[in-house]
């Protein structure tokens, strides 16, 4: 395996650069949290789930670095995007949400929204697909040479 | 495989860029409408009292609003549907500021049991169900629940005890008293007619009488009844029937030892 052969020095680099991309991606969710902070409370288990999300981001973010220019890296994407899809159709319930803001019930259909996510994550899958069959197609070049 | 990969990047980038790009301008332009719910009036008219309440609604965002209806359902305590009324806007362009008055008719005689609600006071449930579709992609309901206190406009209805006079050998006068509190938040017109029947159901008297009462005010009146003296058995019965715009209502009392 690609990644057992890694040096120490090397190593190192990659969990350090893995560690600074999942730091980005932990800054972007700590400022999304403060630009809707006076929304945070009133969104019900909407926060749990916005939470939840970014944490499996933060993770994906360090995987995905930490296991560049090898096939893993398009596996995480690929799954990457698939958790992306799957869990905003769970989460958004199929895209009508119900919220109780203090004694208002507001039900809002976002599926026009979820389906354009959802377009523009299979868009992302195809090229982590194609990326992939190139990358192996390379990988196969190098080592014929 | 290259001008693939590039194609689908670019595609990709494209996407995210309108994805968000219409993310922040439908957040920016529902923020930007602004609405003013006005106080609610009760007003008569012909045979209903009217809900009406004003909505000032001014969209001063990027989009249209469409389909924009407002639904007030009244339930009593039971959660019983009273009466249930829409008002409907087909578009607020954007940049316009609209007033809407959502009316609901209300026909007392078309609520379910409503001379419950005529003598006695109730406190009943309010829902309000706003729709909008916003932008043409994002349909929104807000639902709103609140209370009302009903008025009963014939509230603690007493009818005395009738006196009977003598006043020759063929006729009698009944006298009795008919108190109520227009507690509803509309004037009472109209009339009482009072009839004395004897216990063989027979009519032996009748009067009948204008009323005006102000809202939320009482109305004490002492009824003389000419009946016939020959007729007057040992049990009467009291029927008071109240004629208004509104409604009719009638109830009837039996009183013995004559």
């Amino acid at each position: 395996m690609e990644a057992i052969k890694l040096s120490k020095k090397s190593l190192t680099v990659r969990i350090v650069k893995a560690g600074v991309k999942a730091l980005i991606v932990y800054i972007a969710y700590f400022i999304f949290t403060l630009i809707t902070q006076p929304i945070y409370e009133s969104i019900g288990h909407y926060a749990q789930v916005i939470n939840i999300f970014f944490i499996v981001m933060v993770c994906f973010a360090f995987l995905i670095e930490f296991f560049s220019k090898t096939i893993f890296k398009y596996m995480l994407e690929f799954a990457r995007g698939l958790f992306i899809i799957f869990y905003f159709i769970t989460a958004l319930n199929g895209g009508i949400i119900k919220m109780n803001v203090e004694g208002i019930n507001v039900i809002a259909d976002l599926r026009f929204f979820l389906l354009m996510l959802t377009l523009i994550m299979v868009v992302g899958i195809a090229r982590t697909v194609l990326s992939a069959v190139d990358f192996l197609h390379e990988k196969s070049e190098e080592e014929a040479t | 495989m290259r001008y693939s990969l590039r194609a689908l990047r670019w595609a990709s980038i494209v996407l995210w860029i309108c994805f968000f790009l219409i993310i922040v301008t439908v957040v920016y332009s529902a923020f930007n409408i602004k609405v003013e719910v006005g106080d609610f009036q009760i007003l008569a008219e012909n045979e209903n009292i009217v809900w009406a309440q004003p909505f000032v609604i001014d969209n001063a965002g990027f989009y249209d609003v469409s389909d924009l209806n407002i639904t007030t359902i009244l339930k009593d305590t039971n959660g019983t549907i009273l009466i249930k009324g829409s008002s409907h806007i087909d578009e607020i362009p954007k940049k316009e500021c609209s007033t809407v008055w959502h009316n609901v008719s209300i026909n007392l005689e078309e609520i379910p049991n409503y001379q419950i609600y005529l003598t006695n006071d109730a406190i009943f449930t309010i829902e309000q169900i706003i729709y909008l579709n916003f932008a043409k992609i994002l349909p929104f309901s807000v639902k709103v629940n609140s209370t009302m206190a009903w008025g009963a406009p014939l509230y603690n209805l007493s009818i005395s005890r009738p006196s009977v006079q003598h006043i020759n050998s063929t006729h009698s006068n009944v006298s009795l008293n008919v108190s109520f509190e227009n507690h509803s938040p509309i004037s009472l017109e109209g009339t009482v007619k009072i009839e004395i029947l004897n216990e063989y159901g027979e009519k032996i008297g009748v009067e009948e009488k204008s009323i005006s009462v102000l809202n939320n005010s009482p109305y004490e009146e002492t009824m003389e009844i000419l009946v016939d003296a020959s007729k007057i058995t040992s049990y009467i019965t009291v029927k008071v029937s109240f004629e208004t715009s509104l409604f009719s209502y009638e109830t009837e009392v039996q009183y013995g030892g004559y």
